[in-house]
């Protein structure tokens, strides 16, 4: 009867513990979506350092020091600041401030950089290429803009997103834009109108380079899934679908209905955001395949998985093919940038 | 009455004042002499002369004709002066009519009625009142420059046998004559390549060599109608206009579904197979090239191809549309611009699902009439001519309107060091051109 009892109480304690845990992963992550999904409705004022913040506070158990994470961006602003005031930069047209500020955030980000302090001056490193993790399959944290802030050390995701912060803080425009399994920037100015920042090797490489060896259909840049400029509002939907990866990560797809709406409320605000649509129809697939597949739910499933992959193929979307990837591999000991830009663009596609 | 007198007094010497003030001395105030030096004023006597110049002295022989002379100049001066008035009324004239008419029609000139009556039947087809042919649309745009002297049947035919030679080949090499893959590799071997064809029956050999690239007029600038078709046909030179434009009328003939693409300063033919795998064909240098190779080479972006400025196919309708935008060059280039010049770009950009280059002819005529007024008006600046003439300050605005349009769409110019490379390409294909020349000349030797 002691004994019993004992159980009792103990499954009790059990149930209630794993019904909390369960709790606090969802309550953080539904949390963090519907912050995210009312800037996005605008029933909150839309900023993409904050919805960044969030995501990957989320990933964080809700521990990332908001106030230190702003100082740190901050204190990067405040070195570009510095470049642009230097004089340093020289560019002959009438949007001297717009192209000053694109070149400075560049040099900051690539380049050793001497920062006068109250201790003297000390040289800010440029940051670097996460060899190790690039795609963040060893910690999804890999992919974090906080992370690259304390490491240093980012990727085709996190430099791209800093870059973003910092011009938004300096006020001038700056867009995210995307390629298969990557992310860069896109900036125009007078001198060369529109042109495309590398972050990952300090390189700025053409439309056509991006498009050939990137593996993008012609389609898919008249639809505009690849290249285009994106809104504040389209770039905080990344920050959603981020959301939705960064919880496969940590928990796996559990029911897919987490994922799934998130990449949903992507979808209802930025259409053509083909990652979203991608892990939309990963997550339908991994669960049709759990599912009874003569069943009615299976064969809506399958029919839901359909729909998507037909309409990503409409789109443009092309899945890079396994010579050209091996092709890749043969030639990755080359150390032109080029070669190198490559290798970082296809390293990718190997998840 | 002694207040009105007192008043007229005082309004009197109010009025002295104001008339002669500084004749009159102040009474109240002694004048102070300044003390004038002795010495004979050596101007006095030119003063003099000077001041009686308009006197006649009767001892100059000369006073008399100088009188005249003085005369002369003086209705000269008048004359110059009303001139410049009844000038300035012809130049306000003419600036209202520019601004508000444009350029005068120049339907007065010899040559220009051909070029109205192929517009007209190329509007026809585009309408679809006749149905579309772009072998016609091209032999109707080429004439007019010709002021009518080309002969249709003679056109036809020469196609015709060219078309005859394909088939021939075709059925030589033993191939499937419908399918469209056929049609399309055999017109491009053709336009491209050295083709050997035996005719059926004949013991002969027809060689056939492949169309040369025009090295010397690849721009058309030395001669408006090296991108002609008929110029190709009657050379077998050609460039990156007359090629594919060829190519398009004998698939056009041939019933094989072919399209013209642009890129920049450049076009080029896009087939599609039946898996609905587009292939871009190159007939410049017999290639088959990938789109990224277009992109790169060209510098197109991203931008450019989301509006479909560039690599798209175009179909019938939009290639017969375009070639009304050729057309209204050659009129330029032989008449210059008017109403005419407008009309052509207008009705294409109709039908156009990227009416890129209606636009530039747009933007080029109203470029053209705000210069023209601004030097009129001489207005320097774009302040002075809204100052100077609201209605000539209206085809300003309307010009930048149309310069944002073509830069929302991303057009973007070449940029000086990709246009230089390529210049300094063909300098190397005409250095080993002419290479091969002299060797051959000098083994005849």
């Amino acid at each position: 009867m002691h004994n019993l009892l004992r159980t009792c109480i103990l499954l009790l304690f059990a149930i209630v513990y794993i019904g909390t845990k369960a709790e606090i992963r969802d309550s953080v992550y539904l949390q963090t979506y519907s912050n995210i999904e009312s800037m996005l409705s605008s029933k909150d004022s839309i900023n993409f350092q904050q919805a960044v913040y969030l995501t990957e506070n989320a990933f964080f158990h809700n521990q990332l020091d908001k106030t230190a994470f702003d100082t740190a961006v901050r204190l990067n602003t405040s070195i570009c600041k510095g470049i642009i005031a230097s004089g340093n930069i020289e560019y002959p047209e009438k949007d001297k401030e717009k192209a000053t500020a694109q070149c400075a955030v560049f040099v900051f980000m690539t380049d050793s950089i001497p920062v006068a302090t109250t201790s003297g001056t000390i040289i800010h490193t440029p940051f670097t290429y996460n060899f190790d993790d690039f795609a963040g399959q060893k910690d999804w944290s890999s992919m974090f803009v906080s992370t690259l802030m304390q490491t240093q050390k980012g990727n085709c995701h996190s430099l791209p997103y800093l870059y973003k912060m910092i011009m938004d803080e300096l006020g001038q425009p700056a867009y995210l834009s995307l390629a298969p399994n990557h992310i860069y920037i896109k900036a125009q100015n007078k001198r060369v109108g529109w042109y495309n920042i590398e972050l990952t090797c300090g390189d700025f490489p053409t439309d056509a380079w991006l498009m050939a060896s990137g593996y993008i259909h012609t389609d898919a840049l008249r639809n505009g899934i690849y290249m285009d400029t994106l809104s504040t509002k389209q770039s905080v939907c990344l920050c959603l679908v981020d959301l939705a990866q960064g919880y496969q990560a940590k928990f796996g797809i559990q029911d897919g209905s987490f994922i799934l709406k998130c990449c949903e409320t992507a979808l209802t605000h930025f259409p053509k955001y083909i990652n979203a649509m991608l892990l939309k129809a990963e997550t339908l697939t991994a669960l049709y395949k759990q599912s009874d597949k003569d069943s009615e739910q299976g064969k809506k499933l399958f029919a839901q998985m359909n729909e998507t992959y037909t309409h990503i193929h409409e789109l443009g979307y092309r899945k890079m093919p396994q010579g050209m990837y091996l092709n890749w591999l043969r030639s990755s000991g080359t150390q032109t940038t080029n070669y190198r830009m490559k290798s970082l663009l296809r390293a990718k596609t190997d998840k | 009455m002694r207040n009105f007198v007192l008043f007229s007094l005082l309004f009197l010497s109010v009025y002295a004042t104001a008339q002669t003030s500084p004749s009159i001395p102040n009474p109240q105030l002694p004048t102070i002499g300044i003390p004038q030096p002795n010495i004979p004023n050596p101007y006095l006597y030119q003063n003099q002369t000077r001041q009686n110049s308009q006197q006649v002295n009767p001892y100059n022989p000369n006073e008399v004709t100088n009188t005249q002379k003085r005369n002369e100049a003086l209705i000269q001066e008048a004359v110059e002066y009303q001139r410049k008035l009844d000038g300035k009324n012809q130049n306000q004239s003419d600036v209202h009519m520019l601004a508000t008419k444009g350029f005068p029609s120049q339907s007065y000139q010899d040559g220009t009625a051909s070029y109205y009556k192929a517009f007209d039947e190329i509007n026809n087809m585009l309408q679809g009142k006749q149905p579309l042919n772009l072998g016609r649309a091209v032999f109707l745009v080429e004439n007019a420059y010709y002021n009518n002297t080309l002969n249709y049947d003679d056109y036809q035919k020469n196609l015709n046998d060219q078309v005859k030679l394909c088939n021939e080949k075709i059925r030589e090499d033993k191939l499937d004559p419908s399918n469209d893959l056929v049609k399309n590799m055999m017109l491009f071997r053709f336009i491209s390549d050295t083709l050997k064809i035996k005719p059926k029956g004949t013991e002969r050999t027809i060689t056939h060599l492949p169309i040369k690239y025009d090295l010397d007029d690849y721009k058309s600038e030395k001669h408006f109608d090296s991108h002609f078709v008929t110029k190709l046909m009657r050379s077998g030179i050609g460039q990156c206009f007359s090629m594919p434009l060829y190519y398009l009328v004998l698939a056009e003939k041939m019933e094989a579904k072919a399209y013209w693409s642009f890129s920049p300063k450049h076009s080029f033919i896009k087939i599609q197979d039946k898996n609905g795998v587009w292939y871009n064909l190159e007939l410049t240098c017999n290639a088959v090239l990938s789109d990224a190779h277009y992109m790169n080479n060209s510098y197109i972006k991203a931008e450019a191809i989301r509006n479909r400025l560039y690599l798209e196919p175009l179909d019938k309708q939009n290639a017969i549309a375009e070639l009304l935008i050729s057309m209204a060059g050659g009129y330029y280039t032989k008449f210059g611009l008017d109403d005419f010049y407008l009309q052509c770009g207008n009705t294409a950009s109709k039908y156009l699902k990227n009416d890129l280059n209606a636009i530039l002819n747009t933007a080029a005529y109203e470029t053209n009439l705000t210069m023209t007024l601004a030097h009129l008006l001489d207005a320097k600046k774009p302040e002075v001519l809204k100052q100077k003439s609201p209605e000539a300050y209206k085809h300003y605005e309307k010009m930048q309107a149309l310069y944002k349009q073509i830069d929302d769409m991303g057009y973007e110019e070449l940029p000086e060091g990709i246009y230089a490379r390529w210049l300094e390409h063909i300098n190397k294909l005409k250095n080993k051109e002419n290479k091969q020349k002299s060797l051959m000349n000098s083994g005849k030797n």
